[in-house]
């Protein structure tokens, strides 16, 4: 006990003197500075961005309210009949942004395009013709870069620093032992970072709040604890990093060197070798492509139908114009889901890839903690996919009940797709890969943790 | 003197882990990125190629579908390109080009790709910082500064000649990464090597090694504003990131947030009304007509020849009153973008990116050109053949096959020529031959001064 007692003492002074140094270094005060003012300024442009679309999808919604301007004139003469139709109207429905996107874009523009469901499910343009994209960086881009950056930073030098001060050696002479002089400084490190990073996450969620009630229910108030937690873990491994690099090279400007293109590596290169993986291996389809098929079977079914009545000029000309109608539904049907079934399975693939090094599991699990991941993104398809089967089946019952009766069917549907699309928040925040992707990161911080003491053991510290 | 500081420069440059590690980086980030931006390209081009063959099907006298060709040098900086919806649809009876549908993209949202302009712009403006941070301060340090300065070197020359030494290197560097990060894209793309694509390649390296040396005389320039390496190290890291990260992405929202001009949505709405009051008056007309053609017991023809007057005024006036409210749009944003252009300046890499997305076809301004173009092939060539049509095929006639389709010329969109996209960089190039002179000044100024003890 008295052993454990001495060891733990000893720890807690090389912690203490780790963060007196840091302080002293203006280190601590320097990372707080960057850290603050690049979450406030994220903050505020993620914020001006995200009041921009939804001012956009409140207007679209009030478009929609609005009757459609339109109609069908007819030219009845003595000697012939011909109709002119004209019309105008708001696009189709779209979903409105969600306010955790002000922290984590993700794929929320994907979730909030203007989409018709009908048979089919078309996408329309995320934005007008003319309109200058102008996207803001958000605190996942943010903590992503800038965070792990810091987090290396805090750590790169730590011992390398010592060693070439020759203060190092005088530690290790007073007794203390490598094992309390890594843990101590690795602790002092965190809680260095921990601090500096809070206070500028919770700065720039305050602002967040003030502007727009971030924090109003409590769902949104854990989420945005827990996507700080993720940036802590995340922040830790860099920590853990850098403590490694500072044990493997013997001079302060390697080690600088060695950190940031052991920085570039994680957070550029291995998240897109893992996107770019699960392309070759799972390639799906483009949206043209399911067109081009769309169009191909719609023709095959409608010729065949056509070919046994040589005399009609359309489909409705013939008998079997329902079936053949239905028979178009069903494939229509077919291969958009195997469409939406290959591209989910891409996506699905790549955050399974890339959830094996830090940066993606990163933007996996925060994005889909903020309801703007792939989990999200899946629950979105799939409403599309119901809206449509639900459009399907009022074309189809059409056909048993009177027109105007199917119309107003048909238009009940359509309502009751646009009005779940608006729907208000929660998103789903889980995944399969949440919980992957934080395994993930705590599998690296002990990896990345052991490795430095297991190298520090050995480490020449004259 | 100058001749031997930068050999010795360049000698101990080439053998320094900095650089070498940097290399061995980008000898596997390059070809792995141009494989990603090959792929894909190529599935864009089969894309665009499927698309032609389905609207030739699919279009018809009174709507058509223009599709933007795919830049040829995307793969090299995507820019805006994804942005931007890369079909219209012309239609007879309305005024303006309208967005057709378009492809998912979830996956690029999530993990944004890697191009040849963001391994230059960012990290390879990364790798001449690491290269320059030290260029006096690590001479200081080991004393050899005052050696150099006593053995008669002039503090000109020692500026110099690191200078040069590292700039030197970067160029070596980025007529590495250019060529290979080519090869892989000519290699698995249908794309050809012409004397115009080398030369478009050469501009691009040259714009590429240009803000390499404005970062490397930043990171001199630092280095003869502090005395100690890890602080010159301290201030020109954040300077990088500012620079290269966070200005190109936050100067354009900031802009935006600030300016005067109109927000998207009010616009939209605006665009609506109109819209809506010009089909209203539209139909009105139309329902006079038919009144009075019928009150008069005219007959089919005169009343047909009566109802296409009729619409194809009505077609002009929406293109011209439309258009009318989008010139004024464009006009109001001219000066956000105009500063917004000249603030991205400012930074050595968002010039670079502002540049290359010129040369590559994928900047605002080649949609922009895409968007006129359309608009123009509306007004010559779709509206006239879409009412010749009409005026040719009457409905109560029966319809013959091709009734429904139109003779019309293909639409083109001609390609700025190089002298057109030299043109469009300069600004972007006088910017970073600016910076370079002034940071050359700035460190010639501080290195007169400096104290080498």
């Amino acid at each position: 006990m008295h052993g454990i007692g001495q060891s733990v003492y000893k720890t807690w002074l090389v912690l203490e003197r780790e963060i007196r140094t840091s302080i002293r270094g203006l280190r601590t005060l320097a990372s707080l500075a960057i850290m603050l003012v690049l979450l406030l300024v994220s903050g505020h442009l993620s914020l001006n961005h995200y009041r921009e679309r939804l001012a956009s999808w409140v207007s679209s919604q009030a478009a929609r309210s609005d009757a459609t301007v339109g109609g069908v004139v007819s030219y009845r003469l003595p000697d012939g009949v011909f109709h002119h139709s004209v019309g105008t109207g708001p696009g189709p429905p779209s979903g409105p942004p969600t306010q955790l996107s002000m922290l984590v874009l993700g794929m929320d523009a994907e979730m909030t395009r203007p989409v018709s469901v009908h048979q089919r499910v078309i996408f329309a343009p995320a934005r007008e013709p003319g309109v200058a994209p102008t996207e803001a960086p958000d605190f996942l881009m943010i903590v992503t870069l800038f965070g792990s950056l810091l987090a290396l930073f805090f750590s790169f030098d730590l011992v390398v620093r010592e060693k070439e001060a020759g203060t190092l050696r005088v530690m290790i002479a007073h007794g203390v032992r490598y094992g309390e002089l890594i843990v101590g400084k690795a602790l002092g490190a965190s809680i260095n970072f921990a601090a500096t990073f809070a206070i500028a996450y919770f700065g720039a969620i305050a602002y967040l709040h003030f502007q727009e009630e971030l924090l109003s229910s409590p769902e949104r108030r854990s989420r945005v604890l827990l996507i700080f937690g993720l940036c802590l873990l995340y922040n830790l491994v860099f920590i853990a990093l850098g403590l490694f690099i500072s044990t493997i090279t013997s001079q302060v400007k390697t080690a600088v060197v060695v950190a940031l293109l052991s920085w570039a590596c994680v957070v550029l290169v291995l998240p897109n070798a893992a996107v770019l993986a699960a392309r070759l291996i799972y390639p799906t389809p483009s949206y043209n492509e399911l067109e081009a098929r769309l169009f191909e079977a719609r023709q095959r079914i409608v010729q065949r139908a056509l070919s046994a009545y040589p005399a009609a000029r359309s489909v409705f000309d013939t008998a079997t114009a329902k079936e053949t109608l239905f028979q178009t539904y069903e494939e229509d049907r077919r291969l958009t889901d195997e469409y939406f079934a290959s591209a989910l399975r891409q996506i699905d693939r790549a955050s399974l890839f890339a959830v094996l090094c830090p940066a993606g599991a990163f933007s996996s699990a925060s994005s889909d903690l903020a309801g703007t991941g792939v989990g999200a993104y899946r629950a979105h398809i799939d409403l599309l996919r119901a809206g449509r089967d639900a459009m399907i089946e009022a074309l189809k019952y059409r056909w048993e009940v009177a027109p105007h009766e199917g119309d107003l069917l048909l238009r009940r549907a359509a309502d009751d797709v646009s009005s779940r699309l608006s729907a208000a928040e929660p998103r789903p925040a889980g995944s399969r890969f949440a919980l992957l992707a934080r395994g993930s990161l705590l599998a690296w911080l002990l990896l990345f943790a052991f490795g430095t003491y297991w190298r520090f053991r050995r480490y020449d510290a004259r | 003197m100058f001749r031997t500081l930068l050999r010795q420069e360049v000698y101990h440059g080439v053998k320094s882990y900095t650089f070498l590690s940097s290399v061995a980086l980008l000898t596997v980030l390059a070809p792995l990125s141009a494989y990603s931006q090959a792929l894909y390209y190529q599935q864009l081009v089969d894309d665009y190629a499927l698309r032609l063959e389905i609207h030739s099907v699919e279009n018809r006298s009174d709507s058509l579908v223009l599709s933007r060709p795919v830049p040829a040098f995307l793969p090299f900086a995507n820019g805006v390109y994804s942005a931007f919806p890369n079909e219209l649809t012309l239609r007879r009876a309305s005024g303006r080009p309208a967005p057709s549908s378009e492809d998912l993209q979830p996956l690029d949202r999530l993990f944004p790709p890697v191009d040849l302009s963001m391994i230059i712009g960012v990290l390879m403006t990364l790798m001449a910082i690491l290269m320059s941070y030290s260029a006096v301060t690590r001479e200081r340090e080991q004393a050899t500064l005052k050696l150099l300065l006593s053995l008669g070197a002039r503090r000109g020359a020692v500026l110099m000649g690191k200078l040069g030494g590292v700039i030197l290197l970067l160029a070596v560097a980025v007529a590495y990464v250019v060529p290979l990060y080519s090869a892989v894209v000519f290699s698995y793309t249908s794309l050809a090597i012409t004397w115009s694509a080398f030369l478009e390649l050469a501009v691009l390296t040259l714009l590429g090694f240009g803000a390499l040396a404005v970062y490397a005389a930043l990171g001199v320039v630092v280095s003869t504003l502090v005395k100690r390496s890890p602080v010159a190290l301290g201030v020109s890291v954040p300077l990088w990131a500012l620079l290269s990260l966070i200005w190109p992405a936050s100067v354009q929202q900031t802009v935006h947030s600030f300016a005067q001009a109109g927000a998207a949505h009010e616009r939209h709405t605006r665009m609506l009304r109109l819209e809506a009051e010009l089909v209203h008056a539209e139909l009105q007309e139309h329902r006079e007509a038919a009144a009075e053609l019928k009150a008069q017991s005219r007959n089919v023809k005169t009343a047909w020849e009566r109802y296409i007057e009729i619409e194809r005024r009505w077609s002009n006036r929406k293109r011209d009153e439309l258009g009318r409210l989008v010139r004024q749009f464009n006009s109001e944003d001219r000066y956000e973008k105009r500063l917004a252009r000249s603030l991205l300046l400012i930074s050595p890499s968002s010039a670079l990116t502002q540049a290359v997305r010129a040369l590559c076809e994928t900047g605002t301004e080649d949609y922009d050109r895409f968007l006129t173009a359309a608009e123009r092939y509306d007004l010559e060539h779709f509206s006239p053949a879409s009412f010749q049509s009409l005026a040719g095929w009457p409905p109560w006639l029966e319809s013959v096959a091709g009734a429904n389709r139109l003779q019309i010329d293909s639409f083109h969109l001609t390609a700025p020529t190089l002298g057109e996209k030299i043109r469009a960089i300069s600004p972007s190039a006088c910017a970073l031959t600016a910076e370079l002179i002034l940071l050359f000044i700035m460190g010639f100024h501080r290195i007169q001064r400096y104290d080498v003890r």
